[in-house]
């Protein structure tokens, strides 16, 4: 059997990878879906932490985050379509008309 | 299994979550009249309806108030907590959708969905304020910001606007992942994500012993102060707000100012205070840093700022930075001047971005402070508004801003919080200096002469004064409002602060 951690593991690579995407590309939807990997790389966590307890919560929990994940998936793309069609580009660089 | 004779979901607990069913209702309302609204009484439906299902809903919160308990297999526990933050909830989306009521038609954007979404927000962020399981927290921090980030693009053909939106999207969505994975951990290490069972837990150690308990728990915690540190805007997790708050429309800046930033308090006390009060020495010097991080960071730079947004927005970091010395403080002492401050703060942050948006016309030209100069003498009234709201975020007594300082402080010296004490106050100093240059361009500046110019043609460098605005009914009420919760709090400040201290101990002690 494999044992927790290796699931723990894994998951913490995903979140980073995901946390990677979105300092260091530079493209909106790349950096959109950097942000959709981290929430499954806490999606996996969550099962394997409901497979540990012996629970049914953990894996339901999954599907509430799947559903926000959507939810945020449909307005973002909308806004995202809303600066493309303001500026003609999905470069992040773009992204400066208010300076930080 | 429950038994035939009682229900399997309790009347009682749909009155316990009374005003988020109001505000549902009227939001799916507003969305459902919308379109054939828009040809009856010149579009001014839906806002009426908005209006009406905002004060209901704070009505309903009384209601609530009577029937404490849990509800839904504890997911949900009214309060004094929950209470307190209700009635202040609904109250600031009232506030909100009377200013959209003017600044709307006067940008042309005068749709239903605006008053549809502060609704749906204030549902996300009542549950955030009541929830006591995180899944919970965390679906309703999600309702609470999904709504904004639309709210926030939605001066959808001003490029401003929408990279607000994208940049308050990207970072907010950012965060919730970090807030999730801590929820998952935090799950993970004692097997149940129900605060009172999480404290209970960790209070015992023993009951989980076979994972590493203790350090994934405190990641878990740090992590979800990075998901938290985002919504409040603590440094260095600050870097949205100011481009967020310039690009909104303004009377969206208010809502996010005050709205989700006192319901994310409201969950950062609930989890930290109660959920991991067990482990209060590893998370504190976490606190104490953003806490000194924050004020000087927002204080500095809002020194340096021309736009008047903007340097809100830098002046909201910095107040979120006192709001965490009293947070630092603990005890019922620290969060009863957490939610006193929360208040406050809402009635004097969105009163100065009342005068902003009614000042703003179209297309927000009039947003830096060197617009506002000689308006003291060409609009006496508001001006006067803007100077009580900006003397309170000073600080000065008789405003609500001084006893919320002063509450802050007195809790830190009584938990030994010296240093952060001290570097508070002097930071309260230096803000002063910000906060009264507007005054200052109002009372003592001429409104500059501008050279004769063809319409439309740049001026220059000379900012053009605000020209004459007629004062509308909505905003008038705004600013009376604002006004009056400011002094009120600033003279009779016992009776809030005392329900403040009631609700902190029901929050802390079960």
């Amino acid at each position: 059997m494999i044992p927790l951690s290796f699931y723990l593991i894994l998951g913490a690579i995903l979140f980073s990878i995901g946390v990677a995407g979105f300092f260091f590309k530079r493209d909106i939807i790349s950096i959109f879906i950097s942000i959709e990997l981290m929430l499954n790389a806490v999606n996996l966590t969550f099962v394997a932490f409901s497979h540990f307890w012996h629970q049914a919560a953990g894996n339901i929990f999954v599907f509430f985050v799947m559903v926000v994940a959507a939810a945020e998936a449909a307005v973002g793309l909308a806004i995202i379509i809303a600066v493309v069609r303001n500026r003609q580009t999905l470069n992040a660089d773009k992204m400066d008309l208010m300076k930080l | 299994m429950t038994s035939a004779a009682t229900p399997l979901v309790p009347a009682v607990y749909y009155l316990r979550i009374l005003p988020e069913i109001v505000l549902t209702v009227f939001g799916a309302v507003i969305m459902l009249i919308e379109g054939p609204a828009r040809h009856v009484g010149r579009g001014r439906t839906t806002r009426w309806v908005a209006l009406v299902g905002a004060l209901t809903a704070f009505a309903a919160v009384w209601i609530q108030s009577r029937h404490p308990g849990y509800a839904f297999s504890h997911l949900f526990r009214v309060d004094g907590f929950t209470v307190f933050f209700g009635f202040l909830l609904t109250a600031i989306a009232t506030v909100i959708i009377l200013m959209a009521m003017d600044y709307l038609p006067q940008q042309h954007l005068d749709r239903g969905e605006f008053y549809a979404l502060v609704l749906f927000g204030t549902v996300g962020m009542g549950f955030m304020a009541g929830a006591t399981e995180l899944i919970l927290m965390f679906i309703a921090l999600e309702i609470s910001s999904i709504s904004t980030y639309i709210l926030a693009g939605y001066r959808r053909h001003a490029p401003k606007s929408t990279e607000a939106s994208l940049k308050y999207l990207l970072l907010g969505s950012f965060a919730t992942a970090f807030f999730l994975y801590g929820i998952a951990l935090i799950y993970g290490a004692t097997g149940t994500t129900q605060i009172s069972a999480i404290a209970r837990a960790l209070a015992h150690p023993s009951a989980g012993a076979a994972v590493q308990t203790g350090q994934i728990v405190l990641l878990g915690a740090a992590l979800m102060f990075i998901g938290l540190g985002f919504k409040v805007s603590a440094v260095p997790f600050q870097v949205w707000t100011p481009d967020v708050y310039e690009g909104a429309p303004a009377p969206v800046t208010a809502f996010m100012s005050a709205a989700p930033k006192a319901a994310a308090f409201a969950i950062f006390l609930r989890i930290f205070t109660v959920a991991l009060a067990a482990n209060s020495h590893a998370w504190f010097w976490l606190l104490w840093a953003a806490a000194l991080l924050s004020m000087t960071v927002g204080n500095v730079a809002a020194l340096l700022q021309n736009n008047f947004k903007r340097m809100l927005a830098y002046s909201s970091i910095a107040q979120a930075g006192y709001i965490l010395v009293a947070f630092a403080a603990l005890g019922a002492d620290g969060v009863s001047a957490v939610m006193f401050y929360l208040a406050a703060y809402a009635a004097m942050n969105i009163g100065a971005f009342a005068v902003v948006s009614h000042f703003a016309h179209r297309d927000e030209r009039y947003v830096d402070i060197r617009n506002y100069a000689g308006l003291g003498f060409r609009a006496p009234w508001p001006a006067f508004c803007l100077s009580v709201f900006l003397f309170s975020l000073i600080g000065v007594p008789l405003t609500g801003g001084f006893f919320g300082k002063v509450y802050i402080f007195r809790a830190a010296l009584h938990s030994h919080l010296v240093a952060l004490t001290i570097i508070g106050l002097l930071n309260s100093a230096l803000a002063a200096y910000y906060y009264l240059r507007p005054v200052v361009a109002m009372y003592m500046r001429e409104a500059p002469v501008l050279p004769a110019l063809a319409p439309g043609a740049p001026a220059g460098n000379i900012e053009p004064p605000i020209p004459p605005t007629a004062m509308s009914g909505p905003i008038a009420v705004v600013l009376a409002l604002c006004v009056a919760v400011v002094i009120w709090l600033g003279v009779f400040p016992g009776s809030v602060l005392a329900y403040a201290l009631r609700s902190a101990r029901h929050l802390l002690h079960g």
